[in-house]
């Protein structure tokens, strides 16, 4: 069960509420490789918010740009059981810094992070950081150019976290896989061949123990020396 | 005249603002008991409607051709309550003083301001702090003025130091696609505009 401080369970029960919804992108720089962030929110104007890291429990501050970027998050799951859900996040294909985001750096498995945040109606500040809902990766980038009035957006679609549980394993029993691994550890460097080798007591050729085949048929020996 | 941003559509503009309001996004959840819970969804801004008088029909067309072209572009515009120029308590022509913002409450909406001696500011006076519009809530003077509550809450980025601007406080403004109307009448070829427009930021 997930539990809340005290100030988010009052400001819940409050008549007045103030929810706000925070999307961090980490993506990829496509030229450096090096990962860009770039945070949207779901008011106006762009701000600094506190935000509780998905990785480490710990309150982090980051910044935010609003102006109507972030238009729509689809309902969030919260289920039992270890299934990968996905979360469609629609914003607004104009925005310059979306633009940014989805077309000059490379959003493609970019880690995506939403969080959900309330203000307290008098100051209109965090009244806790903003708790993680939805922890995943960019599945799929669709950049709606509508028609002449039509709609426009940029849709993401995105897996949660879960399904890097269901990835198997590619590590193979091999000396290369070892070297990768660590690298100079000779253990596995006949691993693929030591199967089919024969050892023999003694010395070689002496002492060797023939397998006994079968003879004739089925095995029988020369039955009545015929076969 | 170049048209450069913002435009300055409503000096000379032979009408008034019959609507200036804070346009909030809330929605609203009555339950059985009566509490009605509601919903906000984000910082209102400002929204206004402004009709003209009755014009004659050249100056029609002249203030048809400027504000379609508004419209048309989406250029902004500095846009002012007609009937909140000047405070409410200092009516006329004479110069006002502009100030600064002296302190920001924890709170974010009250707020005390430097440099305005001699004006005493009411409710519903207007007031540009920074870069945006906000309407008081309570009354204040002196210099620095006492601490005043006004609506809605400071924009982000808002500091210290920021100029007050008392005399025809203004935002930005776009003005609402498809609500100009300057239709004439038919008999006299004389008529109004009106339109709408709504805050246009960042």
């Amino acid at each position: 069960m997930k539990s809340y401080s005290a100030n988010t369970v009052t400001a819940l029960a409050a008549r007045r509420l103030l929810p706000r919804d925070f999307l961090w992108i980490v993506a990829r720089d496509r030229v450096t490789g090096e990962t860009v962030n770039v945070g949207f929110w779901s008011d106006l104007a762009n701000v600094s918010a506190l935000v509780i890291d998905p990785e480490t429990g710990a309150a982090v501050s980051r910044d935010f740009y609003g102006s109507g970027s972030l238009i729509q998050i689809s309902d969030i799951p919260s289920i039992v059981g270890v299934s990968v859900e996905r979360v469609t996040v629609t914003m607004s294909q104009l925005h310059e810094k979306v633009q940014e985001a989805i077309r000059l750096y490379d959003c493609k498995q970019a880690r995506i992070e939403v969080h959900t945040g309330l203000l307290d109606p008098d100051s209109r500040k965090l009244v806790d950081p903003a708790e993680p809902i939805f922890v995943g990766f960019i599945d799929q980038i669709e950049i709606r150019t509508p028609t002449e009035n039509e709609d426009g957006a940029a849709i993401l679609t995105c897996a949660s976290g879960t399904q890097e549980l269901l990835r198997s394993n590619p590590a193979t029993r091999s000396h290369a896989d070892q070297q990768v691994r660590a690298p100079g550890d000779d253990f596995f460097r006949d691993a693929a061949v030591c199967g089919d080798w024969d050892h023999y007591w003694g010395a070689v050729g002496q002492n060797k123990v023939e397998t006994a085949k079968p003879k004739g048929l089925f095995g029988w020996g020369g039955f009545l020396g015929i076969f | 005249m170049a048209l450069t941003e913002p435009l300055d559509l409503l000096t000379g503009f032979p009408g008034w603002s019959t609507d200036f309001a804070l346009m909030a996004r809330q929605e609203q959840s009555r339950h059985a008991s009566g509490r009605t819970r509601v919903k906000d969804f984000g910082q209102p801004i400002w929204r206004g409607q402004w009709q003209s008088k009755t014009l004659s029909s050249n100056t029609l067309d002249a203030l048809r051709a400027r504000i379609e072209q508004a419209m048309i572009s989406q250029m902004t515009f500095t846009a002012y309550q007609s009937s909140r120029c000047r405070p409410i308590k200092h009516p006329g022509a004479g110069l006002l003083p502009a100030g600064t913002l002296n302190a920001i409450g924890d709170d974010d909406q009250t707020v005390r301001v430097a440099g305005l001696a001699g004006i005493s500011l009411s409710i519903g006076d207007m007031m540009r702090i920074g870069s945006s519009l906000y309407r008081m809530q309570e009354a204040a003077s002196g210099n620095p003025t006492g601490v005043f509550t006004i609506a809605p809450h400071l924009w982000p980025g808002t500091v210290t130091g920021q100029p007050v601007i008392i005399s025809k406080p203004w935002c930005l403004m776009t003005i609402d696609p498809g609500s100009l109307s300057a239709s004439a009448d038919p008999r006299t070829g004389r008529g109004s505009i009106s339109f709408s427009a709504t805050e246009s930021r960042g």
